[in-house]
Order: C-alpha cells, then sequence, then structure tokens
C-alpha cells in the first residue's frame, strides 16, 4: 500500500516533467520554425580562378558570408532560373553580404589563383 | 604476469588515443580561418585617427550588434573589443542613406561595416591596396532589409565605401573613363555610381595614392559579369 501510494505521485511527477519537456520542445520548435542556414564550402580548399559553391535552395536568403586568404571571392544570391545579383568582389579575406532574396541559393566564387577558401555560409535569417 | 600486460596494453591505448587527438587537431586546426589580421590592415599598417577622436557609437541596429560580435569570433578576434571600439564614421550618405561604422576586433586592425550592404574584416594575408579595406557593391534592390533592420530604397544605386589608414593621401576612382577624387571624412571615402545598361562594358579602378609617394591600383572586375 505504501509502494502503491508512493509510486502514484511519483508517475505523476514524470508525467508532468515529460510534458514539461514536450512543451519546451515544441515552443522552441515553434520559435525557430523556418530558420536554416548552410556552411556549403568548409574545411578549407585552394581554388583556382572561377571556382564555385552554390547553397541548397531556401526562402528568404538574406546573409551569405565568406572566408579566405590569398585574392578576391565574390559573393552573389541566385533565384531558381540562377539569375544572380551583380558580383560583389572583395581582397580583404573575410565578408558578410547581406542582400536579400525570397527564394534562391547563395554563391560563392573565387577571383584569381590560389584562393585559399575556408568557408563559405549562408542563412536565412 | 597478465596484470603486467594489461598496464602495457593501456598504456599504449592511452599514448595512441592521444597522438590520434593530436593528429585531429593538428588537422583541423590547418583548415580554420586565420586566427590574425593582415600586417596590411588599416589600424595595423597604419593609425586609423578617427576611431580615437570619435566618440563611442550610441545607438545601432540590433543586427548590425550581432554582425559584430559574430564578424569578431569568426576572425579570431573579441566580441568585447569589438563592440566597444564601435565607431559610426559617417551615416546617411546618399540616395542609399547608407552608413559607415568601423571597428577593432583586436590587434588594432579595422574591420568595415557599409551598412545596411556588406561588412568586412582585413584578414587576407595581403592586399592589393594596403591600408584600406574597400567594397564596391551593388543598388538597393538586393537590399530590401529585414525585421530587425530597414533596407535601402530600390532606388539606390552600386556603391564604392571603405576605409582608409592615416598613411592614405588620396584615393581616386575611375568608371569607364571618369575620374572622380574622393573626399576623405573620417578616414572614409564614398561615391554613389550609375550602373550602365547591359550593352555597355563596365570597367573601373580605384587608385590609392600614400602619403609616401606611392601610388596602388585595384582594378574592379564588372559586377554583372
Amino acid at each position: 500500500m505504501t509502494q502503491h501510494m508512493s509510486r502514484v505521485p511519483r508517475a505523476g511527477r514524470l508525467r508532468g516533467l515529460l510534458v514539461a519537456v514536450l512543451a519546451s520542445a515544441m515552443f522552441v520548435a515553434a520559435a525557430h520554425a523556418g530558420t536554416w542556414s548552410q556552411t556549403y564550402v568548409s574545411g578549407g580548399q585552394e581554388w583556382g580562378d572561377g571556382g564555385i559553391g552554390l547553397s541548397a535552395f531556401n526562402e528568404g536568403i538574406g546573409y551569405n558570408q565568406l572566408s579566405w586568404s590569398y585574392n578576391a571571392m565574390r559573393s552573389t544570391l541566385c533565384n531558381a532560373s540562377y539569375q544572380c545579383y551583380d558580383y560583389l568582389t572583395e581582397w580583404d579575406g573575410w565578408i558578410q553580404d547581406y542582400a536579400y532574396i525570397t527564394y534562391g541559393r547563395a554563391k560563392c566564387n573565387s577571383y584569381g589563383s590560389y584562393v585559399y577558401v575556408y568557408h563559405c555560409h549562408t542563412n536565412n535569417y | 604476469m597478465n596484470t603486467r600486460r594489461h598496464a602495457v596494453i593501456a598504456v599504449v591505448v592511452l599514448v595512441a588515443g592521444a597522438l590520434g587527438l593530436a593528429a585531429i587537431e593538428a588537422v583541423e586546426g590547418a583548415t580554420e580561418p586565420p586566427r590574425d589580421y593582415g600586417a596590411w590592415a588599416p589600424g595595423v599598417a597604419a593609425p586609423v585617427s578617427a576611431m580615437n577622436r570619435l566618440p563611442a557609437t550610441a545607438q545601432v541596429p540590433t543586427r548590425l550588434v550581432e554582425s559584430v560580435r559574430a564578424a569578431s569570433q569568426a576572425t579570431g578576434g573579441d566580441a568585447a573589443n569589438a563592440t566597444s571600439s564601435l565607431r559610426l564614421l559617417r551615416n546617411d550618405l546618399g540616395v542609399g542613406r547608407s552608413d559607415i561604422y568601423a571597428y577593432s576586433p583586436g590587434e588594432g586592425a579595422t574591420c568595415m561595416v557599409f551598412w545596411p550592404r556588406v561588412a568586412l574584416c582585413p584578414t587576407a594575408k595581403t592586399s592589393p591596396l594596403p591600408g584600406v579595406v574597400a567594397t564596391f557593391v551593388r543598388g538597393g534592390a538586393s537590399y530590401p532589409g529585414g525585421a530587425t533592420y530597414a533596407g535601402l530604397p530600390d532606388n539606390a544605386p552600386p556603391a564604392l565605401a571603405g576605409v582608409a589608414a592615416d598613411n592614405v593621401k588620396a584615393v581616386v576612382f575611375r568608371n569607364n573613363g571618369n575620374e572622380s577624387r574622393l573626399r576623405l571624412v573620417n578616414n572614409t571615402f564614398f561615391l554613389e555610381v550609375e550602373r550602365p545598361a547591359a550593352e555597355f562594358a563596365w570597367r573601373m579602378e580605384l587608385e590609392v595614392q600614400y602619403k609616401d609617394g606611392s601610388t596602388r591600383t585595384e582594378v574592379i572586375p564588372d559586377p554583372r559579369a
């Protein structure tokens, strides 16, 4: 009897805890619904002139971050028909391009030889 | 005997594990972004005096602050240094009403934000224009803004913007043969440029003249190609 009585509250507490965890998970999922990011080039790669990285397609892409050393990289966003905004060409080694496209993909592109690309990363912030 | 053999095996396993971890860290380290800024960076190659002269920036868009923090972390700098050093060097520029901010994430290097279009940090090993971070960036239709910040008007033309260290005497921009000598204000330069029709070529050059008498030129490739 004592055992039975002690088990009921514990089960209740566990159920309560489970509900709280599920509710938290649902809240977090709802808060992050639609957020997406992708590192579409990574690991350090040496590219020749005209090397291209392309992200997956997504809605509301508003950010393209590129990191490299030596020579230049170009950033743009392209729609589903591969029509792209004008390129942003930079020699500085690290950029964040705040261009926005309602649906499309991010692109990074080496300009010049021996471009060492650290990463190209995009999100739909 | 068994105990001794087990001890030897344990030591071998531990040493092998440690060597493996060291090898993994070495490989990962080789592919990490650079942890410092270029010796050519403004603020490293020569001071950027406006950064010391101007007051701290009071009201900054949230998205911009997030960008500054992310940039400093991604480039090996310090987020607290970066945000406390943030300065608005020039504001309300041109049709796009853009702003030029600068900050130092570490080692004295100066990063630039041409808000709300692009942020740059001088991490490359070399640069065609030492002492200068510069960008030639597309017009308003590509920058509508977002939920946390205002974008550009659609009719904002493409623009050139940059931060030049104190060792720069003059900045000259050539656009299809038309030459503009740019004003240096608070270590910055800025110019809006009309985008030529598609059937016309677009040749641009940025020339930097230094106080020591030297000159360096960067050819800006046609942004449409």
